[in-house]
């Protein structure tokens, strides 16, 4: 498991060397495990999931607020002022429901994300 | 009235995606910025998005402005519409590849940023095509490029900028940990990093080897589900007390981190070249890393380079016989002095001038 780059290192008595470690590493790991709590890795791959969840509702959340300044592609908006400001909020007057209907969902979809993993708690 | 081209300066601009501070590829184009200036170039940076402490260092992207310049040099590691826009200036221009992470890494975690790597990947043929000269930091990179069919592609290594830590003033020291062994990773907290498998290494020294501290240097967003995921195993395998976040670090206190450690733990699953264990290197810290990706190029003969297939009981072991064994100790960091010259700014800026020349005459 050592990849042989350095030829001024003896690879074989090194590796000789990690393997009788690493079987040390894992017969005191399998006692400590014996005592320890049961095997939770269903446990951490329905956190990972719940946080994989999350992500996608946060990202839906930052997409859904209210637009204050131009995407970078027509930042050129910006500068046109009071006509750049007024289609901006013409853009945002036309999403207001389509933003509050996705609000509601977001909203409807963390509750039972959270609803899930605190069952499992 | 405009100069005539013979007597104004020639123009050489670079242009990024994102410039932040602590960033690989921010202080890349900052440090080729200064040499270009020293060589006599007028040169800007042109950005998308800055961050605040570097906001001074780089001008939003201006497609009028930049297509004035004699030569573009453009950063490519993600998937962004200003990849598009610079490879559609008719100006000469060549693309540095940085490598683009694989976004399968980030789906579950942060599926936008994946859908830009995703997007990133997908163009690179397209985008490689319109540019002149085609540059990748290292020929794990390249060898990509070739793979999509990218025919011309030169690579010059990345540009560490060491000459950062001496100009920096000393920090002041840091604490103590007693007899605990001094880990240390510094990169991005990001899922390829493989921070997980590290944490877990950590575990079990710290169960069966002795005690350890594992300082993270490195960017983190305090709502990254990837971060919150690790900050729950370290709490879950109760190591709170041996594993430290630092964020983004000063020069200073990262040199001060980088002489203060004894083994620089990397078990990134991809990295396109991985400064940091160029930086170790020049701190005589011994480096024990994943051989995946580029790593194994840009350590050559140096360092300790384990098998991806190794398991965590495998790592640990690597690390007590280099707690253990200063001959071995020894050994790695004499390799590491002799590869470090390969990445010094003598080494690399030739290879740079080159390519400026031929692209801004």
């Amino acid at each position: 498991m050592i990849r042989p780059n350095n030829p001024d290192i003896d690879v074989d008595d090194l590796m000789l060397r990690v393997k009788r470690e690493a079987a040390r590493i894992r017969t005191a790991l399998a006692g400590d495990r014996a005592h320890a709590e049961p095997d939770r890795a269903g446990e951490r791959s329905a956190v990972a999931l719940h946080y994989a969840v999350l992500a996608l509702l946060s990202e839906a959340e930052r997409k859904n607020r209210v637009r204050r300044e131009w995407p970078p592609r027509l930042r050129i908006m910006a500068r046109t002022g009071p006509l750049g400001r007024a289609l901006l909020r013409l853009w945002n007057y036309l999403f207001k429901e389509q933003r509050e209907k996705d609000a509601l969902i977001i909203a409807a979809v963390r509750r039972i994300a959270d609803h899930v993993i605190g069952e499992r708690e | 009235m405009t100069q005539p081209a013979a007597l104004r300066r020639r123009r050489v601009d670079q242009v990024l995606p994102t410039i932040e501070f602590g960033d690989a590829i921010s202080n890349c184009a900052l440090q080729l910025r200064r040499h270009l200036r020293e060589s006599g170039y007028a040169s800007d940076i042109w950005v998308d998005v800055r961050g605040d402490t570097v906001s001074r260092e780089a001008a939003y992207f201006e497609p009028r402005a930049v297509a004035a310049a004699d030569a573009i040099l453009y950063h490519h590691s993600i998937g962004t519409e200003l990849a598009e826009r610079v490879a559609a200036l008719d100006v000469p221009k060549a693309l540095i590849y940085h490598n683009v992470t694989p976004a399968a890494f980030f789906a579950d975690y942060r599926p936008a940023l994946a859908y830009a790597l995703d997007a990133g990947a997908a163009s690179l043929k397209d985008i490689a095509e319109s540019f002149d000269r085609v540059v990748a930091v290292s020929e794990y990179n390249a060898a990509g490029l070739r793979a999509l069919g990218v025919s011309d592609v030169q690579t010059i290594p990345f540009m560490v900028d060491v000459a950062r830590f001496e100009d920096a003033p000393q920090a002041d020291a840091l604490p103590g940990d007693g007899s605990a062994m001094r880990w240390l990773f510094v990169g991005r907290i990001a899922p390829n990093k493989g921070l997980r498998k590290l944490i877990e290494v950590a575990d079990a020294f710290r169960r069966c080897c002795g005690e350890l501290m594992l300082t993270i240097v490195g960017r983190w967003e305090a709502d990254d589900p990837y971060l919150r995921e690790l900050r729950e195993l370290i709490a879950e395998l109760d190591l709170t007390e041996n594993v430290r976040f630092a964020g983004v670090v000063s020069d200073a206190l990262l040199a001060a981190h980088y002489r203060h450690a004894e083994v620089l733990v990397t078990l990134s699953e991809h990295e396109g070249f991985c400064v940091p264990v160029v930086e170790a290197m020049f701190f005589d810290l011994p480096v024990v890393a994943l051989a995946a990706a580029a790593l194994p190029e840009t350590l050559g003969s140096a360092g300790l380079l384990i098998e991806p297939s190794a398991d965590i009981a495998e790592i640990a072991a690597a690390i007590v016989c280099l707690r253990d064994d200063p001959g071995l100790r020894a050994s790695i960091v004499a390799a590491q002095r002799a590869r470090r010259e390969a990445f010094l700014p003598a080494r690399i800026w030739p290879h740079i001038d080159r390519l400026v020349e031929a692209l801004a005459s």
